[in-house]
């Protein structure tokens, strides 16, 4: 057994130092950012990346007190069912993906979350059955652990990760918001004479080798009907929203009459697939046909667009 | 209010339209290359009626024109009279409605490329 402490003189300087854990962030909103989790076809695979992710974990987290962590279960809830399994309130560190891309978050029981503390500054590991929250210097000790876990698990997981301010009680809403579906790994700490239950929480692309490093909102990588589908035809058709008329004036018109529209000139049209609006553009004529010029393509914004409204 | 107050409400009442372009059957695979600057050509002639469409139901056809800086439609065939099976014939001008005199039809921009 070593006696080394899990962090060092100068890291325990670092953590006293450091900043505050986050404030209260509030009601946080409900997402359906990947309202789909792990195929059954993945599941094993899934389950395999995520015990390799449990072995790192135990790695960093042994100190002085050697730290047994087990992989007991993988499941997929929303994120406010798994924590509810926890008694209140369940230590929350994370690692995030760029992009507020979702990533993953320890959840610990109370007694667990303590225990690790007091190993990380070189105590034995001494459990309590005292259910609190951590205090602003257990809440960066406990940041600074997975910090140092997060590029062993960055190089499993082939991602660039970063630390998250601690929470309790609820994920750090760039991981994941209460209502979103993750990958949860039922986690089994055993640290001296006790037991207790823990959560691994994933965004659960990052399990899944083909979809890693995509974007928000395609997460899951093409599938094999891909090529069968940008083959399927849809309905394009240019629209002009026009206002309103009044239904004396729609009751009276007659072939000939002019009915005015409350709608400029130069306004964009819209071009709609199968009724969705897709694109703004003009109509342009060349020659005998018309053509739709396209201004702007709706829906999500591009990376370059991304940048210019961070900048 | 008498029963001619209350018609007369009702048909002060306003609806949104729409101004529908004849269709394309495209590609979805087409459909995800479009890009800001693309152009779309239309299978339709250039002159092709419109419809006027509220609430996905078809009011009328006809041509879309630019009265006083604004689009107007001058109406060619009224879904009454196509579900009748009729010819679009002249009718008189309502007080409502502007005279073809003050229209221009709409033209497409034309392409200087």
């Amino acid at each position: 057994m070593t006696n080394k402490p899990v962090l060092r003189p100068e890291e325990v300087q670092g953590v006293l130092s450091g900043g505050e854990c986050a404030a209260d962030p509030g009601p946080q909103p409900y997402s359906l950012r990947e309202p789909m989790a792990i195929p059954p076809a993945a599941l094993e695979v899934a389950r395999a990346t995520m015990a390799d992710l449990v072995g790192l974990l135990s790695q960093s987290l042994s100190g002085t007190t050697p730290v047994e962590l087990g992989l007991d279960d993988l499941q997929q809830q929303t994120a406010a069912a798994a924590l509810s399994a926890l008694p209140p309130p369940p230590w929350i560190a994370g690692l995030a993906r760029a992009e507020n891309n979702g990533g993953l978050a320890l959840a610990l029981h109370p007694s667990v979350g303590l225990a690790l503390v007091d190993m990380a500054l070189g105590g034995p590991g001494t459990t309590s059955d005292d259910a609190r929250r951590p205090t602003a210097l257990e809440s960066r000790v406990l940041q600074r652990l997975l910090t140092s876990a997060a590029a062993p698990i960055g190089d499993l997981l082939s991602e660039t990760l970063v630390s998250t301010n601690c929470e309790t009680g609820r994920l750090p809403s760039v991981i994941a918001t209460p209502g979103e579906t993750l990958a949860v790994g039922l986690l089994r700490f055993k640290i001296g004479e006790g037991h207790h239950t823990s959560l691994l929480l994933m965004t659960a692309s990052l399990l899944l080798p083909e979809s890693r490093n995509t974007e928000v909102g395609s997460a899951r990588g093409p599938g094999p009907l891909a090529r069968t589908l940008e083959r399927v035809p849809l309905e394009l058709r240019p629209v002009l929203p026009a206002g309103s008329v009044s239904f004396h004036d729609m009751m009276t018109a007659r072939a000939g009459n002019v009915l005015r529209l409350d709608v400029a000139e130069g306004a964009c049209f819209e071009l709609r697939a199968e009724g969705q609006p897709v694109a703004h553009g003009h109509i342009v004529r060349k020659t005998d046909r018309s053509v739709f010029t396209i201004s702007r393509m709706l829906g999500r914004p591009s990376s370059e667009e991304r940048s210019e409204k961070n900048e | 209010m008498n029963e001619r107050g209350t018609a007369g409400s009702v048909l002060d009442m306003e609806f949104p339209v729409e101004v529908w372009l004849a269709s394309e059957r495209v590609p979805l695979g087409r459909l995800l290359e479009l890009k800001p600057g693309d152009e779309l050509p239309l299978s339709g002639k250039a002159e092709e009626p419109v419809d006027l469409v509220a609430n996905g139901n078809t009011l009328a056809s006809g041509e879309l024109v630019v009265v006083d800086g604004k689009f107007g439609i001058r109406i060619t065939a009224t879904a009454s009279a196509k579900l009748a099976g009729l010819e679009p014939a002249s009718e008189p001008q309502t007080d409502n409605a502007a005279t073809q005199a003050d229209t221009q039809a709409v033209r497409p921009q034309e392409d200087r490329s």
